[in-house]
């Protein structure tokens, strides 16, 4: 059961980055724009994170949804997320009104601080759910159960161990 | 006692035997773990660069067009181009930064083809922020003391150093001057006229930025029609497909 609802949180994990990072791809500058609105990372990091953040997003959420190195992509998307809260929690906190650019535009946003805390508990949902991947990241239909079979179970302490956590995960 | 140790030895051997089949299957999951992973990382860097690339491309010795001096603008290309586009900017306004990188390129090449006139009308909107006019009184001391061509340079200059609003009040007065110098423009004239505000020339700005009905920047008009503020995506493309067809 517990497993099925990890398929489940890559799926829902996996394709919010896939959304996210497809509508920024085409538009390398505005996603710029939209890292540089928090006003927080040096202006040359910004410009770098920009360029890289919609393929990265890409990369994880295509990782995610075939459950590929799941305790890995699962450990980046929780990372990524812990970042882009810490983001709306700092622009929130200076008084900055910003569409927090998450999917698509970002920029000036005049009803930015009453969106912000549903923003953060977006963030704070998937984050969690990138957790449970990362605490349990052996799902079903998933390409590392083919890179990674499970081992043959040690006939020395073969008793009391469960699927989940008889080897090293990836 | 020696049927023991045979005993024991067996089991020595078998549990040698598993730990070289664990470490050899450890070693393969650990190949493919790091193949895959940096197999990952070069998709990631890969389009990362094909992104950053893709908004400026052959900027370096591209033919420079035509640039003359309006009253508090600057004019690129031929006046007798069949496109005219006016973009009201501010130095500091995210957007117009955004706008800028990426259009500039493509602009210019079509400036020099004589496809396109672009005038820039640089504004004092953010006024909350010192920042904004001062680098405007300092563009305006460049365009009147050194021309258009000067001016042009730091106009790209003052774009690609664009601070943020909240932390552009620690721009210092020598980081100026500093883009001033690499725009060819430190001369005694223009750094006396950037200790002063240009009033004549704030009041032209002012004057085009209320008589064109501008409240937000960056404000564009094709062919004297104001393009509805979309997104600068969006924005940008029909700027690219009015010049492309000359309409």
């Amino acid at each position: 059961m517990m497993r099925w609802v990890g398929v489940l949180a890559r799926l829902v994990v996996g394709g919010v980055w896939l959304y996210a990072g497809a509508l920024k791809l085409p538009h390398p500058d505005t996603s710029v724009t939209a890292v540089r609105a928090y006003q927080l990372l040096p202006t040359g990091l910004a410009e770098t994170v920009g360029h890289v953040l919609p393929m990265l997003e890409i990369v994880v959420g295509g990782c995610l949804v075939l459950g590929l190195l799941l305790r890995f992509t699962g450990v980046v998307s929780a990372l990524l997320l812990v970042a882009f809260i810490i983001g709306i929690v700092s622009v929130w906190s200076r008084g900055i009104e910003i569409n927090c650019g998450c999917v698509g535009n970002g920029g000036a946003d005049p009803d930015a601080t009453s969106k912000y805390p549903w923003e953060i508990a977006r963030d704070t949902g998937l984050l969690a759910l990138s957790l449970l991947l990362v605490w349990r990241p052996r799902t079903p239909l998933a390409v590392d159960n083919a890179l990674f079979p499970p081992l043959p179970p040690d006939p020395e302490h073969d008793r009391a161990t469960g699927m989940d956590d008889v080897e090293a995960e990836p | 006692m020696s049927k023991q140790n045979r005993e024991s030895g067996r089991t020595a051997r078998a549990a040698a035997i598993r730990a070289a089949q664990a470490r050899k299957e450890r070693n393969r999951r650990v190949a493919i773990i790091a193949g895959v992973v940096v197999l990952l990382g070069a998709i990631v860097a890969g389009g990362a660069w094909y992104g950053s690339g893709s908004g400026d491309k052959a900027s370096t010795g591209a033919k420079v067009p035509p640039v003359a001096a309006g009253t508090a603008s600057l004019t690129m290309g031929d006046p007798s181009a069949p496109v005219k586009i006016v973009i009201y900017e501010d130095f500091l306004c995210p957007f117009c930064r955004e706008l800028e990188s990426s259009t500039r390129d493509f602009l210019r090449e079509n400036a020099a083809k004589g496809k396109v006139l672009v005038e820039y009308q640089p504004i004092n909107l953010l006024t909350r922020f010192p920042y904004s006019a001062k680098v405007l009184n300092a563009w305006a001391a460049v365009l009147k003391n050194e021309g258009p061509k000067a001016a042009l340079e730091l106009h790209d200059l003052l774009y690609e150093h664009q601070p943020y609003e909240e932390s552009s009040s620690q721009v210092t007065d020598s980081q100026i001057a500093g883009w001033v110098k690499q725009a060819g423009a430190d001369t005694d004239a223009v750094r006396q006229a950037m200790k002063t505000p240009d009033a004549e020339f704030f009041t032209a700005a002012q004057q085009a930025m209320t008589s064109a009905k501008v409240t937000s920047t960056p404000t564009v008009f094709i062919n004297g029609q104001e393009l509805p503020p979309t997104g600068v995506a969006d924005m940008v493309s029909k700027i690219e497909a009015a010049v492309d067809q000359g309409s």
